[in-house]
């Protein structure tokens, strides 16, 4: 098994959990985010891959954008989340969970 | 010193409409209607020759577009050029004519970017992709103040986010232009990061590898969702809409039609094949239609979809040949049914005027990037 190519998948199928969560954090622009992302160990993304993730959320209405002027280059787009991805959000950390207890359940071997 | 940028947008409306009005020069021609020929023609003449694309190219620190051939051009010196940013407003119409702000150059869509001229002035160039143009100028520009590794750089930029957008084009995600934006100021701020010794080829490649592969943005961008679906290009549409006018045309014509249609002739215009009246109206526009439901369903179909999106100008060039021959045949078999003694040669004219302008443009596309 390529272990590799399995960890970049699992991280791209997070890409949207993650991004949501730190939105909720706060608006933030997308190089931000990466920034943020690259000190998380496990969450190190390619750089690119934010961008199409906050058009598409953005599209879905989960997230809204605005910019703002930057002193170091052109304006800034800013993302922050709707009140539908508010709910999108809670939805998914409460399957995130559900997951995380029931791989813990298989992986201790109860509740089966 | 190499071309730094260079792409030529066609213009597929004009190229109809030309093609249409130079028929329609012909046959006025054909039946003596002498005043009224010159200026139909001359109009589908010009039309055809200037519109048919807009070429803009940066080289030797000259910005430089022109209609058609290249006979008349523009040039604007980099050195002149303050900047150059999306064209905000709405266009409307082709050619060149007044905008607030400036002049306007367009050969087909609603996008544009706006050079502003270190004088203040502006002028605006009609584009179809526009983040590249912005990008290609705003790199030319800095290239010419900067040094060696800037002129590198923006190569090595302007390289990547064309691989994104014609990874883009294929989800057909209606924020692509706001994601090679994003993109492009990104990939700006990594450059302006990099340490005077760190602005080597080796760590541009780096920051490219670290950005993730062009096919990615596709994927992500379309999420779990079907790319490409039910949405119709501009071509596709006119293309549907040409059907309907055939079909609508016949219909209402179809009262005065005799109850045998000559659909064939021979080499020296006598007709050769008669048919039913319905068969004969009709049967035209129902190959049409099939032929077109099928260019168009194809490529839509999952297993295929990826292969037809690097054909796709192939298959723009094949929609408008089928329009054009099919529609001469229809109008060759409306008039001369109607009595009206239409020369079926010009038929068989047009149809391989089409094929060969089709073909010119298959190999003009082949050789355009080089």
């Amino acid at each position: 098994m390529n272990l590799e190519n399995w960890q970049t998948q699992l991280r791209k199928g997070l890409l949207d959990i993650v991004v949501l969560n730190l939105l909720n954090r706060g608006p933030s622009h997308g190089y931000e985010m990466v920034q943020t992302m690259k000190r998380i160990e496990g969450l190190q993304i390619r750089e690119g891959n934010i961008y199409p993730v906050l058009a598409r959320l953005q599209t879905d209405g989960l997230v809204t954008s605005y910019s703002e002027p930057s002193t170091d280059g052109p304006p800034r787009k800013y993302f922050k989340l709707t009140e539908a991805g508010q709910k999108a959000l809670e939805e998914m950390n409460r399957h995130w969970e559900q997951i995380i207890r029931s791989l813990e359940s298989i992986r201790k071997g109860t509740g089966l | 010193m190499n071309t730094q940028y260079r792409h030529s947008q066609p213009g597929y409306l004009k190229i109809i409409v030309g093609l249409i009005l130079i028929t329609i020069g012909a046959i006025v021609f054909a039946y003596g209607l002498w005043p009224l020929w010159m200026p139909i023609g001359a109009i589908g003449i010009f039309l055809f020759v200037f519109g048919y694309k807009l070429t803009v190219e940066i080289k030797d620190c000259v910005l430089k577009f022109w209609f058609g051939p290249g006979i008349f051009w523009k040039t604007v010196p980099l050195e002149r050029i303050a900047y150059c940013e999306p064209f905000k407003g709405v266009i409307f119409g082709w050619g060149i004519h007044w905008l607030p702000g400036g002049w306007l150059y367009n050969v087909s869509g609603m996008k544009a970017v706006t050079v502003v001229l270190k004088s203040g002035k502006k002028m605006h160039i009609g584009t179809d992709e526009p983040q590249l143009l912005i990008e290609a100028i705003n790199s030319a520009i800095s290239g010419r103040d900067g040094d060696e590794t800037s002129g590198m750089w923006a190569e090595v930029k302007a390289d990547y986010l064309r691989r994104v957008e014609q990874a883009l084009s294929a989800a057909r995600h209606p924020q692509s232009f706001e994601i090679l934006a994003e993109v492009g100021n990104h990939l700006d701020q990594r450059f302006a990061e990099l340490g005077p010794q760190e602005r080597r080829w080796e760590d541009f490649q780096k920051i490219i590898t670290e950005m993730g592969p062009p096919s990615e943005y596709a994927e992500l961008v379309s999420g779990d969702k079907k790319t490409g679906g039910l949405k119709f290009s501009g071509l596709e549409l006119a293309v549907v809409g040409l059907l309907f006018v055939i079909f609508g045309v016949s219909a209402y014509l179809y009262p005065r039609m005799p109850e045998r249609i000559v659909t064939q002739w021979g080499f020296h215009g006598q007709p050769s094949s008669y048919m039913p009246k319905p068969v004969g109206m009709f049967g035209t526009p129902v190959i049409f239609a099939v032929l077109v439901i099928a260019l168009i369903v194809i490529p839509r179909t999952a297993s295929v979809s990826v292969n037809i999106e690097g054909f796709r100008r192939f298959y723009g060039g094949l929609l408008i040949v089928f329009s054009i021959v099919m529609l001469a045949v229809q109008y060759q078999i409306i008039l001369w049914n109607l009595g009206i003694k239409t020369n079926p040669n010009v038929v068989g004219i047009i149809s391989v005027s089409a094929i060969i302008v089709w073909i010119v443009f298959m190999l003009y596309r082949a050789n355009r990037r080089s």
